[in-house]
């Protein structure tokens, strides 16, 4: 039942060394969030430069939704996607230009709608026929026009076990259709084009290849149908990160050259293509970051070790799924020998799923010592259930050039309480 | 395929039955689980010991659940319909 903890997976270029590690877990707290603002660069560059060049990259603001990473992102002159109003403010708060912006997700409501009318983002991806008639009516009202584009859900992708039921995005590629051939009911808006996403955590090249020629086959059936071109196509991503010992990493100069094949080969089909994105946000963010904790107790319970930290799925337990029965990277900043024992590393909840890593083979870590858990930058802080059992929210924090920035504050319990209103009568 | 992923549904029911015997909270010996126990009602397994189970069965099969693409609900409702599913995984990689 023990398990390595698979090390290797930590990346070679990561800056946060174990001085500042300590360093910023002392100055700040547990449990932390810490984030390499150079490592944050370097994704960027290594999937901009295995991408072609007319390829634009959206960077998936749900993975980590945090002002200053969004900063960065700006910066490297990434686009944006976003899933939520909330999400749409923190990105026009940090100043990127409603040009560079989509908007998706399976449910907006009408204020979600028209604040993204109002602000004339790129585009808003729709979801369903209704929707398309709701920004119609608003755009109408703002006497506006507005881009759309329609997310098509073309079933279960090719080559992949029919078994699971259809999920709840997009609409089939017939509602589309539809959609298309009724424009004349839609004078305040635009359908640029199609977006499509079918997976998530890809780790075969071919797979992503396969997701964006059903996407382009799909888009290429709906100009020729509705005798409309489009200028825009959102191949999704799903840019996968080995986290485990199976997992290899994804193969990005054969991603590269499928790409470039692929586009070629439909390149004559789109003459009025102006903007060809991709998503990413877990292979942009999720190896820049670590979860820091520290422990709170060590015991030996039914001939099991268990380390007890002051954090756990509360605070870094957003989705992985295995439920720490398959380990990610984590190391201990102080051992108490050398001697390897099988212990599972828990988190401070009462519940026995608040495990980050079970039967592990590992030497004991120190009482009061540091435990880091690697790629942690993805679906972390924002992914967990932080109200659950009121210990508050960590916090976050960014190092550049061996400088470490307070990026989001600690919400305190007291917080917590703060925001609740008592009963009156 | 290779040769040795030919692998006749009994061997995969037998590993199978084995891996849910070690899982903790499974209360039946491996000598006594039948192809029709169901996981969490006769053999007591909780939603953690499902998760163990997953890893183990992924680890010794060398196959891949994808939550996404697949009804693991389903697929993990008892000793027998484990089997069936990893015998498809297995006809299909």
């Amino acid at each position: 039942m023990a398990k390595n903890i698979p090390l290797y997976l930590v990346p070679q270029d990561l800056a946060l060394t174990d001085r500042i590690i300590i360093e910023a877990a002392t100055q700040f707290g547990t449990p932390l969030f810490i984030y390499d603002k150079q490592k944050l660069e370097s994704n960027w560059k290594d999937l901009v430069n295995h991408l072609p060049e007319e390829i634009k990259v959206y960077y998936s603001v749900k993975a980590n939704p945090s002002l200053a990473i969004i900063q960065i992102f700006d910066k490297l002159g990434a686009y944006f996607e976003v899933a939520s109003i909330g999400e749409l403010k923190s990105v026009l708060e940090v100043g990127v230009s409603p040009s560079r912006i989509i908007f998706l997700g399976p449910g907006k409501t009408a204020a979600e709608l028209q604040y993204a009318i109002e602000k004339q983002i790129y585009a808003i991806v729709s979801e369903s026929r209704r929707e398309v008639y709701d920004v119609q009516a608003y755009s109408c009202d703002f006497r506006q026009t507005t881009r759309i584009a329609l997310r098509i859900n073309p079933g279960q992708g090719k080559g992949m076990l029919a078994m699971a039921g259809e999920t709840q995005f997009g609409m089939e590629p017939a509602t589309a259709l539809g959609i298309l051939q009724e424009m004349h009911h839609l004078s305040n808006i635009e359908i640029i084009g199609i977006h499509g996403y079918l997976g998530t955590q890809v780790l075969d090249w071919k797979v992503i290849i396969e997701h964006s020629r059903r996407i382009l086959e799909i888009a290429d059936e709906l100009q020729q149908k509705s005798g409309r071109l489009f200028s825009f196509i959102d191949l999704g991503g799903g840019f996968g990160i080995p986290y485990h010992e199976s997992d290899a990493p994804l193969n990005l100069p054969a991603l590269y050259i499928g790409l470039l094949d692929l586009l070629a080969e439909y390149a004559e089909k789109f003459p009025s293509i102006k903007n060809i994105a991709v998503e990413s946000g877990r292979f942009l963010v999720g190896s820049s970051g670590v979860f820091v904790g520290r422990v709170l107790d060590i015991k030996k319970s039914n001939e099991q070790n268990f380390v007890i930290l002051d954090g756990g799925i509360n605070a870094f337990g957003g989705f992985d799924r295995y439920v720490g029965a398959r380990p990610t990277p984590i190391r201990l900043l102080e051992k108490e020998n050398s001697e390897e024992k099988v212990l599972t590393v828990c988190g401070p909840l009462c519940t026995p799923l608040d495990r980050l890593a079970a039967n592990i083979l590992s030497p004991l870590p120190k009482n009061n010592s540091l435990i880091v858990f690697y790629l942690a930058g993805a679906y972390g802080y924002s992914a967990s259930p932080g109200l659950f059992l009121s210990h508050g929210y960590p916090l976050e924090v960014l190092i550049s050039q061996n400088e470490s920035f307070l990026i989001r504050q600690r919400i305190s319990p007291d917080e917590l309480i703060a925001h609740q209103r008592f009963l009156s009568f | 395929m290779q040769k040795n992923d030919l692998m006749p549904e009994e061997i995969a029911l037998t590993k199978i039955k084995k891996i849910v015997s070690q899982i903790p909270g499974c209360f039946m010996a491996f000598d006594l689980i039948q192809r029709d126990h169901r996981l969490r009602e006769d053999l007591g397994l909780d939603s953690l010991g499902m998760v163990d189970l997953m890893v183990a069965i992924e680890d010794t099969f060398q196959i891949y659940f994808d939550p996404l693409l697949m009804d693991l609900d389903e697929a993990f409702t008892s000793i027998g319909s484990i089997t069936d599913f990893v015998m498809m995984l297995k006809s299909k990689s």
